[in-house]
């Protein structure tokens, strides 16, 4: 049956073919769908996630920060999310509705949006541009618009809105500062950028499809061309036109198509895109022009004689397939020497993103997997190095929100005791989820049970989470450890108060 | 809406200026002079006066006549220009309890605050009385190079005079405000004001949609009309030595007068080329012998006496040009501002260096208080269409170990504002540290202003450099100085509002306001004094004009004589009653007199 799978055909078309029940079909296909030999395709966007198979080789890392919650990276959109909390809009300040959530909109973004985007200019704005646009913003933000009206707990986030617009406007219009400032975005994008294609599998199983469906529809070119030769004696003009090139076709939902290594969908997945396609497909289409290869059970009856046909059948399949991988083969090539080239101009990011495009289209190459598994923990180590020093120049600057999301980001590449225990800190220090921070200072305690300090953050967590009991346990453990230390004291002795 | 006064409390002379309508009006005192001058006396008598009359009677009461008192305003007694002004100045300057200023007029001591909410009381008074109610909200200017202590203090004068000081601004700020205000300009500027005792230079950027913002601002709080005043001085009297061999500066009344002629010499020579000083009987010899004084000043002598002086503004500017990163050929006008821009010599170096005429069409000794009262009109209206966007004037910092003077917000950032950085302990096991904050561009903390000071305790002990300590200055809209100190690793925070000091307790201002409010219903009550007053002598004279007339027509009638004794008694009770002071006595007199007066008229008719 595997023969009569050819990217296009539908499992009814399969089953016509094979002379199999649809039923036992479609059976027989999710079961080499979970094996990973066949992956289904839907043609719309919503096409389901592709989950690296279990059986691929650990060392890939996932990227799927523990508090990633909260967080709008600089590039998307201003407006694209609601941050603060809509009980902030009900404090009885003189201000109206609108004007109050477009404050706390910007100023809980303050921190995430570039200097281009809070003033909500062009990247290529010139000066002129800027400046008028600043004193537009000046006159809402200003905390002097607002002269001798209650503002209540707004005229802070005004005056921190007008200091970042201000900062942004002085920045933007000082040719030498604004250049600066350019180079900083870029790099900090490109930290962003490598974050992404670390993480964003979506991304790169969208492009790795492109390719094949690149390679698929010039295999199928290179199939027509075949056939517009004179075809061999034996066999039926009309097996020679292949139903790939018909793009009507091509775009049929529930084509199935086979892929050396293809990633797959779950079970589950499988099982319920199945059923739809097979309930669309159930209405028939006209059993495909052709086979492939032997059937494993009688086809249906066809008008030239059956070894002829088996033969000429053969053949074809046999090309189809040599173009087929010879088109993968060539592709990764092509991606190892991009790779190469963006290596050399320390394009880290994108070097690693072909190597595995590229380990995706030839799966038996253990050279190539390995090169690209190195590159990657190399990449993930260089971003996690970047992730740090950002996390600690945020930190230092006060922006917790920010240091908590950079060092969560740093961890995959670099899962030390400290980091969670600064993950804990800083979460502790936003007020974020209490939970997540006793999971991280556990995880630094356990990895390194004799440093007070750790213990000390484990208490913080505890007390945040109204764990009092715990938190005095941790605090006397820390105790025993550094036994001079007034803080662990002194909270052990405000702990002991409260309770 | 309520109303808000604009004030220029200036060295020498001080302005008021309000919003009617849609336009800044400036208010002329009663003598009908658009300044006032800031001048505060004491009489023998111990009455207080102000501005025009105060600055006519300052030669014959020279020791208890303040003039300047912004010169000293926030600074303190050990501070050179302090020191300075003991040296020249003819009234007593003496310390305060506090390391602050005090001036002693006859057996009162006055802070300096007190002595400038004297001056502004009375701009108060003009407002008042051309608006015809009560003003409680206002706008002060002070010189943009003025630190935190010099504002507050400033501040603390106005609370004394009965006014709710809304805003602070600086006097360059003011003059652009009233020379770009609803014009929609879009342009660069430079404001040079050189006033009586200060000397400031802003460069603004003024933009559409009415916003005005400061790129730099620069200055000296010492160099002003004075200074020049001060160098004919200085030849006068040492050209008075050469001769005679006498110091005229011993002499308080002396030099006095002296001042007043160079003051009147230098304005003088703004339009002409030469002027008389003649100061006859100007000292007398041990000898009893009368020595007069009597030079030709020219307007060269006194270019040259001065040149350094205009120099130092020139290089002043450049420095502003430099803080706002600009070429003078980005500057696209110049405002003059201040009494001593009428002066020639100032005129054609400004023009030079900035390589353009500078604008005429300010006024320059009306512009800051008229910049102020649109500054107070736009907070309290409710359509806003100007906003002022200035920046700090001086660096502020803390001081760190060593004496360094770290810098948290550098000079020029626009307020509001706030930073934070990150220090460390600086000895083992050090459990507390002293935040002093200060003000200034010295790398030295000694030479910088300290503004205030508070300790965070409860450290974490630990080898010294181990525990952080966060610390955050915050400027507000209003100016305010807040500095929060946090320790990173126990989360410990302490944080204070710098009031920078004026050198005055609270309850020292709470007195001081008391102390104006008696001035305010003892002045109201000399008013309403000065008015029956007035009323009763126009009844005496006329009463007197017809006693001639009555003795001729009743004179020999008993009835007569009878009514002529009454009536003459009733003027000397009245007589008696102005002597004494007394308004109710005056008031009860004057209802006698009217009778008399009109039964002399009848009398007349009749006769
Ligand atoms: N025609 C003139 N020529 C030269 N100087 C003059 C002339 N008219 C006034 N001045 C000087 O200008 C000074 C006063 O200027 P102004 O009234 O602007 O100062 P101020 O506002 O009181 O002081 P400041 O702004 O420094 O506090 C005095 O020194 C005065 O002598
Ligand atoms: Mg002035």
């Amino acid at each position: 049956m595997l023969s009569r799978v050819d990217g296009s055909s539908s499992e009814l078309e399969i089953a016509s073919a094979t002379g199999l029940e649809a039923a036992q079909v479609t059976a027989t296909l999710s079961r080499l769908a979970e094996l990973g030999a066949v992956r289904f395709e839907t043609p719309s966007s919503e096409r389901p996630r592709v989950a690296p198979r279990s059986s691929t080789p650990s060392g890939r890392l996932t990227l799927k920060p523990a508090v990633e919650a909260q967080v709008v990276h600089i590039s998307e959109h201003p407006g694209s999310s609601v941050r603060y909390d809509a009980k902030e809009l009900e404090e009885a300040a003189d201000l109206e509705p609108e004007r109050k959530r477009r404050i706390l909109d910007v100023f809980y973004r303050l921190e995430t949006l570039s200097h281009y985007e809070i003033l909500e200019v062009e990247p290529s704005a010139d000066r002129r541009q800027i400046k008028a646009r600043y004193y537009e913003v000046v006159n809402v933000f200003h905390p002097d618009r607002y002269f001798g009206r209650a503002l209540g707990s707004f005229k802070p986030k005004l005056e921190k809105i007008f200091q970042r617009i201000t900062e942004a406007h002085d920045i933007l219009t000082r040719s030498e500062a604004r250049a600066e400032y350019d180079a900083y975005l870029t790099r900090h994008r490109g930290t962003e950028a490598l974050h992404r294609l670390l993480t964003d599998e979506q991304a790169r199983a969208k492009e790795l499809r492109e390719i094949e469906d690149r390679i698929l529809a010039e295999a199928r070119i290179g199939d027509r061309n075949e056939s517009l030769r004179p075809p061999p004696s034996q066999m039926a003009p009309r097996i020679a036109t292949p139903a790939p090139s018909d793009p009507a076709r091509a775009s049929d939902p529930g084509r199935a198509s086979l892929t050396g290594e293809a990633p797959q969908r779950t079970a589950s997945d499988t099982t319920d895109l199945r059923r739809r396609v097979l309930a669309r497909k159930l209405g028939g289409s006209l059993p495909p022009p052709g086979a492939r290869s032997a059937p494993a059970t009688p086809v249906a009856p066809v008008t030239s004689s059956p070894e002829t046909r088996e033969r000429a059948v053969q053949e074809l399949k046999r090309r189809y397939e040599e173009r087929l991988l010879d088109a993968r083969r060539k592709k990764a090539e092509e991606l190892v020497a991009q790779a190469d080239a963006d290596l050399g101009r320390n394009n880290l990011a994108d070097a690693v993103n072909s190597l595995r495009i590229a380990t995706s289209l030839v799966p038996g190459d253990d050279r190539l997997s390995g090169r690209a598994r190195e590159l990657e923990s190399r990449a993930q180590r260089h971003l996690s190095d970047r992730y740090l020093e950002q996390a600690s120049y945020e930190e230092r600057e006060g922006r917790f929100h920010d240091a908590l999301r950079s060092y969560t980001r740093a961890l995959p590449g670099n899962p030390s005791p400290a980091l969670h225990d600064r993950i804990a800190y800083c979460l502790l220090s936003v007020g974020g989820d209490a939970k997540k921070a006793i999971d991280h200072a556990r995880n630094a305690v356990r990895e390194a049970p004799d440093k007070p300090a750790f213990r000390v953050t484990l208490a913080r967590a505890f007390i945040a989470a109204n764990m009092t009991e715990s938190a005095l346990a941790e605090l006397e453990r820390a105790k025993t450890l550094a036994p001079s230390d007034d803080t662990i004291t002194n909270l052990i002795r405000r702990l002991k108060r409260g309770a | 809406m309520e109303r808000v006064i604009g004030i220029d409390l200036g060295t020498t002379n001080s302005c008021v200026s309000v919003f009617e309508g849609d336009q800044p009006a400036v208010i002329s005192n009663r003598g009908g002079y658009k300044t006032t001058p800031s001048v505060v006396a004491v009489t023998e008598a111990g009455k207080r006066l102000v501005g025009h009359i105060a600055k006519r009677q300052a030669i014959t009461n020279a020791e208890n006549t303040v003039y300047a008192a912004k010169r000293l305003i926030g600074r303190k007694w050990s501070s050179p220009q302090v020191k300075n002004a003991v040296l020249t100045s003819s009234y007593a300057i003496n310390e305060g309890p506090h390391g602050d200023v005090r001036i002693r007029l006859r057996d009162k001591t006055y802070s300096v605050p007190e002595i400038s909410s004297i001056v502004l009381q009375e701009m108060k008074i003009i407002a008042e009385d051309y608006l015809g109610e009560p003003v409680r909200k206002a706008v002060i200017t002070v010189p943009a190079y003025f630190n935190d202590n010099q504002r507050q203090a400033t501040k603390d004068a106005g609370t004394i005079a009965g006014l709710d000081v809304i805003r602070i601004i600086n006097e360059p700020t003011a003059a652009a405000l009233a020379y770009g205000y609803g014009k929609d300009l879009d342009r660069t500027v430079a404001v040079y004001d050189l006033g009586g005792g200060t000397f400031d230079v802003s460069i603004l950027e003024i933009g559409s949609s009415g916003v005005f913002k400061v790129i730099s601002t620069t200055g000296d709080t010492f160099l002003g009309g004075e200074d020049f005043d001060a160098r004919i001085i200085d030849w006068l009297v040492s050209g008075f030595q050469r001769e005679h061999t006498i110091d005229l500066r011993q002499d308080r009344m002396a030099l006095q007068r002296l001042r007043d002629a160079a003051e009147k010499a230098k304005c003088e020579l703004s339009s002409v080329k030469e002027t008389e000083i003649n100061l006859p009987f100007i000292i007398s010899t041990g000898r009893n012998e009368a020595l007069h004084l009597q030079r030709t000043l020219t307007r060269d002598t006194l270019e040259k006496l001065t040149d350094d002086l205009v120099e130092r503004t020139v290089e002043i500017c450049r420095q502003a040009l430099e803080d706002a990163r600009l070429h003078v050929d980005d500057i696209e006008d110049v405002i003059l501002v201040g009494g001593m821009t009428r002066m020639p010599a100032v005129q054609t170096s400004v023009a030079a260096f900035f390589g353009r005429e500078p604008n005429k069409s300010v006024h320059p000794d009306e512009v800051v208080a008229v910049g102020a009262a649109i500054q107070g009109a736009a907070l309290v209206q409710e359509k806003k269409d100007m906003i002022l966007l200035d920046v700090t004037p001086h660096a502020l910092g803390i001081m760190t170990f060593g004496s360094n003077f770290e810098e948290l917000i550098p000079q020029n950032t626009t307020v509001p504002t706030s930073r934070a950085k990150i220090f460390t302990t600086s000895r083992d096991d050090q459990t507390a540290v002293k935040i002093l904050v200060m003000q200034g561009e010295s790398r030295q903390a000694a030479d910088n202003e300290m503004l205030g000071e508070f300790i965070l305790t409860g450290l974490r002990r630990a080898p010294k450099g181990h525990v952080e300590i966060e610390v955050t200055f915050e400027i507000n809209t209003d100016g305010i100085v807040s500095v929060a100190a946090k320790d990173l690793d126990t989360g410990q925070a302490q944080s204070i509002q710098v009031t920078a000091s004026s050198g005055l307790t609270q309850d020292e201002i709470k007195a001081m306001m008391a102390g104006a409010k008696d001035y305010m219903v003892e002045r109201r009550a000399d008013e309403e004094f000065e008015g029956v007053k007035q009323e009763a002598e126009t009844l005496i004279a006329e009463i007197e004009r017809l006693f001639p007339e009555i003795e001729r027509v009743v004179g020999t009638a008993d009835f007569g004589r009878d009514a002529i004794a009454k009536a003459r008694s009733a003027v000397d009770r009245a007589r008696g009653a102005m002597k004494d002071r007394d308004p109710n006595a005056v008031r009860l007199q004057v209802e006698q007199l009217q009778r008399t007066q009109r039964m002399f008229k009848g009398v007349v008719a009749r006769g």
